[in-house]
């Protein structure tokens, strides 16, 4: 496939687009539905991204130069991520460490943004989505980084391979899936990891600030991360074909809708422990059992 | 370092201006200033410029949620001034209101609770279910809060026999759910995790601040006013007074809701007596009151309510003096939150279920 066709059509801009929307449709409706309620029609966050672009964005006057930039470059940095998977995307050896990378850098703007909104509570919030970067990263890596030395490439299209012969790694590095799968509500800021988004304690945190177009840019840089880093999850340990890497996705979606749907919001030195006492370990088994 | 992180007047957590400066050493917390006031109307004042039978609507109207409690409050002081016994019938059916409104205000209480630990689900649901007391309310008095109920002599209004078993109907489903919903809130890993060990207030510490109502009962201190002191029918019907030896967020909220399920019980058989009474007076009629002073004590949702009335045989009160749950349980928050962290704050204000307008008048 051209290139140029991987970044923007499949699986580019306008597949993970139209997937992420996808995504946060479903989020709204089902978790409406479990929660005894109606819910939006299921193309409201489409409604929400146009309406946002209308509106005017307001700036505050302490805000700093990375207001306007931190969405951007969050969105930007995010939607590198599904360029590389491997039906039809770009591949190269090491795409995985780069992979690592973008998705901080979404994490990182997402705390930047609020730093710079010149509102303590956003200034809370980065805080807290640092916090929360330094618990989850190291189990993160551990557990990408076992999956790699177990299917000997750290190329997705080389992992997707690798599963293709010898069957889903979920049955070979049970524990690291679980790991990472544990990590995902953090990365993707869904309860019982929603942290640094508070609604009650900080106001929504590092968004609190935001409207227009930066808004409606930071949510979809939200709804994208959502959509990525659950593909990512069913890439690395659950590939079987392209079909099955689509349904498999959205059922792991409906799972962590469902953990968010019944979980309190814990706070940031129980995540810190829980994250480091129990699922660092439990990805560093799985790691010294591959190298082993 | 010290940093003052200031909550309030305005902030999501706080339904009401209230401000609360935090003293905090990195997340945790070293000191609390509380200062109320912002929420002034003036009401013990207006209260001396309009007649007895006005003024049990202008207190009405000091809360939303304790409208029942401060009418039974002042109407209890005045016909103890004017000496008149209130028909045994008004005493079942002001408490019958009365609990229903507990029951709505502690479901309530839970579901902001819920909200505020992030777990929407458990909002919505208890919010869902207090619609059927709130219907009840609606059937029966005519309103869902400010239920014109009382007069100075007894009730304004009847239940009719066509009306127990919708009310019976509603409780059943009341008593279900709560029992469910205790279940949630002592199972869920991450409630107990947000509830446990935080906002303690020891039993020292609850007597010394004179707290009242479920603050105190979370931490073992008996005070109630429906066993201290019967009103009302309270001494005739069976109920348990529920005490928790515990004193953190958790046992607060067991403790609400397990008084729920008491004031449904409560509900039940002041139906059955109503339907032995014989049909009669609802109200003594009451004359003109005479020279005097007195109080009327209350248990409300929150704690003990407290009215002082003084009259001077004229139409209108003298002085009228209203102290609120809210204002003694407020005194016990800067202990509770001692050595908590940041993220607790929201919920241990939240579990005295402060009425900050109740506090102010």
């Amino acid at each position: 496939m051209h290139p140029l066709l991987s970044v923007l059509v499949v699986p580019g801009l306008i597949f993970t687009s139209v997937m992420s929307l996808i995504y946060a449709g479903i989020y709204r409706k089902v978790r409406a539905r479990m929660q005894n309620r109606r819910g939006p029609p299921f193309l409201q966050p489409v409604y929400d991204f146009v309406k946002l672009l209308s509106k005017d964005s307001i700036k505050p006057a302490k805000a700093g130069f990375f207001f306007t930039w931190a969405p951007i470059l969050a969105l930007a940095s995010i939607l590198i991520v599904p360029i590389l998977f491997p039906i039809g995307g770009l591949s190269f050896t090491g795409d995985l460490i780069v992979v690592i990378y973008v998705l901080n850098m979404s994490a990182i703007m997402l705390a930047l943004g609020g730093f710079s909104s010149g509102s303590a509570f956003g200034a809370v919030g980065g805080s807290r989505e640092v916090t929360q970067l330094f618990a989850y990263e190291l189990p993160l890596a551990i557990s990408m980084v076992a999956v790699a030395v177990k299917a000997g490439s750290f190329s997705l299209s080389g992992i997707a391979a690798a599963q293709e012969a010898g069957g889903m790694l979920f049955y070979q590095l049970p524990f690291a899936c679980i790991a990472f799968l544990t990590i995902i509500p953090a990365k993707i800021g869904l309860a019982p990891f929603d942290i640094p988004e508070a609604e009650q304690e900080i106001l929504g945190g590092p968004l609190v600030e935001y409207s227009g177009y930066r808004l409606a840019i930071f949510t979809f840089a939200n709804e994208v991360k959502a959509f990525a880093v659950i593909s990512l999850a069913v890439l690395l340990f659950f590939w079987y074909s392209w079909w099955q890497f689509l349904i498999t996705g959205v059922l792991l979606w409906l799972l962590f809708i469902y953990i968010k749907v019944i979980s309190a919001r814990v706070k940031t030195d129980q995540s810190f422990m829980f994250f480091w006492k129990y699922i660092a370990i439990l990805g560093l088994v799985d790691l010294v059992r591959v190298v082993i | 370092m010290e940093v003052v992180v200031q909550i309030g007047p305005q902030h999501l957590a706080l339904a009401e201006p209230e401000r609360f400066r935090i003293h905090t050493e990195g997340e945790k917390v070293v000191g609390v200033d509380v200062a109320v006031g912002y929420n002034h109307r003036g009401i013990e004042k207006l209260a001396e410029r309009k007649t007895f039978e006005q003024d049990i609507l202008l207190v009405e109207r000091i809360c939303g949620i304790c409208s029942m409690s401060h009418p039974v409050a002042f109407v209890q002081a005045v016909e103890d001034i004017a000496n008149v016994d209130i028909p045994e019938r008004a005493k079942y059916l002001r408490m019958i209101i009365a609990e229903m409104e507990r029951i709505h205000s502690h479901l309530l209480w839970a579901g902001i609770a819920a909200e505020i630990i992030g777990i929407e689900t458990l909002f919505m649901y208890i919010w869902k279910d207090r619609e059927y007391v709130l219907d009840q309310l609606e059937i029966i008095t005519g309103n869902r809060n400010h239920y014109a109920w009382n007069t100075v002599g007894g009730c304004r209004k009847d239940i009719t026999e066509s009306q127990f078993p919708g009310l019976l109907n509603a409780l059943e489903v009341v008593e279900r759910r709560t029992e469910y919903y205790i279940d949630s809130f002592l199972r869920n890993r991450t409630i107990r995790a947000r509830l446990i060990g935080t906002g303690i207030l020891s039993h020292e510490d609850a007597v010394r601040y004179c707290t009242v109502g479920p603050t105190a009962r979370g931490s073992g201190y008996a005070v109630d006013v429906r066993k201290d002191d019967p009103h009302l029918a309270y001494d005739q019907v069976d109920f348990d007074e529920i005490v928790l030896d515990g004193g953190d967020n958790l046992e607060r909220a067991k403790v609400r809701l397990l008084e729920v399920i008491e004031s449904v019980k409560i509900i039940r058989q002041a139906i059955d007596a109503l339907k032995e009474l014989p049909e009669g007076d609802l109200a003594v009629p009451v004359t003109g009151i005479p020279q005097g002073e007195s109080v009327g004590r209350y248990e409300a949702p929150r704690g003990e309510v407290f009215h002082y009335v003084k009259s001077n045989g004229t139409f209108y009160p003298e002085r009228v003096k209203i102290r609120a749950p809210t204002y003694a349980n407020i005194q016990a928050v800067p202990s509770m939150l001692d050595g908590d962290t940041l993220g607790d704050v929201p919920l241990t204000i939240a579990s005295i279920d402060p009425c900050f307008c109740c506090t102010d008048r």
